[in-house]
């Protein structure tokens, strides 16, 4: 049997913290220049991706203290984990996203069934054996 | 008829609710405990249906019945709402 390539601690951050491929690429890229900062519209253009988009993944991941947020002629962010224990999850999950990337974008796709599949199973009064 | 209705409506959304609520428990998954919350204050509105029309008809509960059911509505909403993001 393999071992899991993604620790708990990752799979946890990824879809408690992270929630969606879009806000990991994010994160990613903004992980990638940590002494940079950067306006939604400037990472918009980078990207590829509409601007608003953009700008709320930028909230949320700065709301999880994972950004640092300077109000300059825009608002500017930059790659700065509030924590050192996020900083060295970040570093995880772009070592598992660049070896085992099919396994973080499953653990992201499965947190989109995941509540509806718990939703669902509440109402199994017997819980029998299941396939799979 | 219809009052067997009523308590049938209010039977079930209790059940609903034990069965979310056992599964927030075993999960804590937080959807759930919204999902058990809700359903806890919908078996209300229809415990209180069945009080207004068949218990006590000559009284009005229906601006109550309304206010629970609203209320029980907005709490799986904000639910939802809290765990997409």
């Amino acid at each position: 049997m393999t071992p899991a390539p993604l620790s708990d601690a990752v799979r946890r951050f990824l879809t408690d913290a992270v929630g969606s491929v879009e806000r990991l690429n994010l994160l990613l890229f903004l992980h990638r220049y940590p002494t940079r900062w950067w306006a939604a519209q400037a990472l918009a253009a980078e990207l590829e991706m509409p601007a608003d988009m953009v700008q709320t993944h930028l909230e949320h991941l700065s709301a999880r203290n994972l950004l640092d947020v300077k109000i300059a002629e825009s608002v500017i962010y930059c790659y700065k984990p509030g924590r050192e224990e996020l900083s060295a999850l970040v570093e995880e999950v772009a070592r598992a996203h660049y070896l085992h990337r099919d396994d973080v974008v499953a653990v992201l796709a499965q947190r989109l069934t995941g509540s509806a599949r718990l939703f669902a199973d509440a109402f199994q009064i017997r819980k029998g054996k299941r396939d799979g | 008829m219809a009052s067997v209705v009523y308590a049938l409506c209010a039977l079930t959304s209790g059940l609903c609710a034990v069965l979310l609520w056992r599964a927030y428990r075993a999960s804590r998954a937080r959807l759930l405990l919204w999902s058990s919350l809700s359903f806890i204050g919908l078996a209300c509105n229809n415990l209180l249906l069945f009080i207004d029309l068949v218990v006590v008809p000559s009284m009005d509960f229906s601006l109550y019945r309304s206010l629970v059911a609203a209320g029980s509505i907005l709490v799986l909403l904000l639910g939802l709402i809290w765990d997409s993001n």
